[in-house]
């Protein structure tokens, strides 16, 4: 549920009144006036459980929202977690053992800026692997600025992760609707997100001349953001789509740095999109779930912030669309969600990457 | 996507993961640059090594993680019977391989590669119902090189083992070198100054068969304390810190004779020029002392004589110091390096000299050795580098 209020009790009473006891997951706009820390009390005052995350924007409905929060519970929650430190590679995920025939998911938020992100969601495949199915998104601030933007009841944080394992199934969607129009290339030499060489020659000198072509567009350090927007990054994957990297800025030196990682050596193409096969893909991801839970109840939507600023007014068609599909026996499905730096899903059956600029829909029964 | 394009991202895709391999020497490490690559671009659900040792086949690496590991007999499960046909296969999911999966299987197939002694690697998707030939085959190579970069992990964390217990060895020993000076050496003198105190006090009463017996005493007292010192001499050879400086043995081994005391009749000669080294001249006198001391001590001729010489070699000098001593047996030629073994013709030997003079040509990277001819005489021999 949606809530737009500053006043932390009204939070904890809209849960209580909603949900009863329990696990809550509170997904905030970033301009929310609300005090997170005064919140966080206020929930352990009244025993409420809880996990939560900052985002640029929530969504509700079809509707997008720069303040106020999304409220979601899910009955049988196993675990919830809180993982700090994600600036070192030495954090621990906790060990949860989950029963071999259950189904299970691991709803999980991250700061989409830390500098270990990919290793987190390694670890996370690493400890639960095919055992559950996992969906999530990258919290954090639209300026790109790295601030505390995960909490729990131990307080809000940066570099860090919170999670809850609950047990029931899931039925997840995800498309970005983006199309080669080049490649494919090597990153040959890279630094965590930032991409220094492409095909050996400085990246952005590559990635100037592929535009260039494509568009006849003149990218520079000025209008990078106005026009990387519409060409992002894809690796390469066998029998499914592209894993998406969006090129987010320009660093002194000419290289371009992405949200989430590029591992050196890595074979991608440019990508290119409209509005029109964005929002197609949106309604493939919702067509792709609609039809796996025999009675889903809601929907949680983890949208990349960045096709909100591709799409601009049409990304209202994009949550009308996948809204006018998850629909079963003549109900709507509630839709809630967030967008967010960095999107997070997999059914378990192959390893745990995180994406970007793409949709992914979790239905929840 | 053209097949030539299509080619083209298979070669790159093949580049990309023939980098990711050797990354690091650590096990573990190793498998994760490699195969979490290969998981997520080949869109795979899980991976695991088996490893064997002693007839048992256990897993030695996995994602996901597996919590109990699986040690299984290799001859009683299809492991071994897939490790004998030496090749890369797809297999569908069998209650066999079923047997030997760390995690629970939900259809799908594997595919299974030989990575020689390092064991078999296993590739799962649940999507997939078989690796086509083509796929294990563009892999092949791919898997060849990883294979040989564990085989290069292994060895790497056998010596980091190795030098780990060596490490606590050596500072076991070095505990044990000071306790035993700074703990033992202490009653040794109280007792020394207690029979001294008796002797004085009741030589009135103490016939000369008493005093016979304290002279026994003070003697092994001394013994004790020579041993102590030996203890401890030798196991801080290659613990000193080495300041090496070019050095005339000429002169350096001219002065060790000085301050030997030799019996009369004796002589200690320089029959060849010895060269200038660079070395640590504390370590390199203790060298020479304790050869020239032992040609002496063991000598039973009227005249002991002891002659030192070198030859320059490939790459440094060879020494000799030679006596026309007793001799020594054949037999005993490995064992009087060992510590603590003197070949008991001397009460007060302690059977360190020898390990020392062993102990700091080896810190050397030199060789030692002899010669000898029983009632003629004993050749040391030994080599240092000039740059010793």
């Amino acid at each position: 549920m949606y809530i737009k209020t500053i006043d932390p009790k009204e939070v904890a009473e809209s849960i209580i009144n909603n949900f009863g006891k329990q696990t809550v997951i509170i997904s905030v706009a970033e301009h929310s006036a609300i005090d997170i820390n005064a919140l966080i009390n206020c929930l352990i005052e009244h025993h409420i459980p809880f996990i939560g995350g900052i985002f640029p924007k929530v969504i509700s409905g079809t509707e997008v929202y720069d303040e106020g929060m999304i409220l979601t519970s899910f009955p049988n929650v196993v675990e919830t977690y809180l993982v700090k430190g994600l600036d070192t590679e030495s954090f621990k995920i906790p060990k949860i053992d989950l029963e071999d025939d259950e189904n299970y998911f691991l709803f999980t938020f991250v700061d989409g800026l830390t500098t270990y992100l990919s290793l987190y969601l390694s670890e996370l495949y690493t400890n639960y692997g095919n055992k559950a199915s996992y969906i999530g998104g990258g919290t954090g601030s639209l300026s790109l600025q790295q601030s505390p933007c995960v909490f729990d009841e131990s307080g809000i944080h940066q570099d860090a992760a919170v999670g809850l394992i609950v047990k029931s199934k899931i039925a997840l969607g995800v498309k970005h609707g983006w199309k080669r129009i080049a490649g494919p290339y090597v990153a040959t030499k890279t630094d965590k997100n930032t991409i220094q060489e492409i095909n050996w020659q400085p990246a952005f000198e590559v990635y100037k001349s592929i535009i260039k072509e494509h568009s006849q567009k003149e990218i520079n350090h000025d209008n990078f953001i106005s026009i990387a927007k519409a060409y992002p990054f894809g690796i390469l994957k066998d029998n499914s789509e592209y894993v998406v990297r969006d090129p987010v800025s320009l660093n002194d030196k000419g290289e371009i740095i992405c949200v989430g990682e590029m591992m050196e050596n890595t074979v991608l193409d440019i990508l290119n999109g409209d509005n029109e096969t964005l929002i197609q893909a949106a309604e493939d991801a919702a067509s792709q779930v609609i039809n796996q839970l025999e009675s889903p109840k809601q929907a949680y939507i983890s949208d990349c912030i960045s096709r909100v600023i591709f799409l601009e007014d049409d990304f209202n068609l994009e949550l009308k669309t996948i809204s006018d599909k998850l629909v079963q026996n003549n109900k709507s499905i509630p839709i809630e969600g967030a967008l967010t730096l960095g999107e997070i899903s997999s059914f378990g059956d192959s390893y745990l990457q995180l994406f970007n600029k793409t949709v992914v829909i979790g239905l929840f029964e | 996507m053209g097949p030539i394009n299509k080619n083209i991202i298979d070669i790159l895709q093949l580049y990309e993961f023939s980098m990711a391999i050797g990354k690091s020497f650590n096990y573990k490490e190793n498998c994760d640059g490699l195969l979490k690559l290969i998981m997520s671009r080949k869109d795979l659900e899980a991976c695991w090594i088996y490893s064997y040792a002693e007839q048992k086949c256990r897993v030695s690496y996995s994602i996901p993680a597996t919590r109990t590991p699986k040690l299984l007999e290799c001859d009683k499960v299809i492991l071994k019977e897939i490790h004998n046909r030496n090749e890369h296969i797809s297999h569908p999911i069998t209650e066999d391989i079923k047997v030997v999966a760390p995690l629970k299987l939900k259809g799908g197939a594997v595919a299974i590669f030989n990575l020689k002694d390092q064991g078999l690697l296993f590739l799962y998707s649940s999507k997939k119902k078989e690796f086509s030939q083509i796929e294990l085959n563009q892999l092949s190579p791919i898997i060849d090189k990883f294979t040989l970069s564990l085989q290069g992990s292994l060895i790497f964390s056998k010596r980091e083992e190795l030098l780990v217990s060596l490490e606590k060895q050596n500072q076991e020993l070095s505990d044990y070198a000071h306790i035993v000076s700074h703990d033992l050496k202490s009653p040794i003198r109280n007792i020394e100054a207690l029979t001294s105190w008796i002797k004085e006090d009741y030589k009135s009463v103490i016939d000369s068969s008493g005093i016979e017996t304290f002279n026994l005493i003070g003697d092994n007292l001394e013994k004790m304390d020579n041993l102590i010192d030996g203890i401890l001499r030798y196991s801080t050879i290659d613990k000193t810190v080495d300041e090496k400086h070019p050095i005339n043995l000429n002169d350096l081994v001219e002065k060790t004779i000085e301050t030997i005391v030799l019996p009369e009749h004796s002589a200690v000669k320089i029959i060849s020029d010895l060269p200038v080294i660079n070395g640590d001249a504390f370590r390199l006198q203790q060298l020479f002392q304790n050869l020239i001391e032992n040609a002496i001590k063991y000598n039973d001729k009227p005249a002991p004589l002891v002659e030192i010489g070198s030859r320059e070699i490939e790459d440094g000098f060879e020494f000799f110091v030679r006596d026309n001593g007793k001799g020594i047996d054949k037999a005993h030629h490995e064992k009087i390096f060992q510590v603590f073994q003197s070949l008991g013709e001397d009460e007060k030997s302690t059977g360190i000299g020898l390990s020392v003079v062993k102990k700091i040509v080896s810190y050397y990277a030199g060789d030692i050795w002899l010669e000898s001819v029983l009632n003629e005489g004993t050749i040391f021999y030994f080599t240092l580098k000039d740059d010793a």
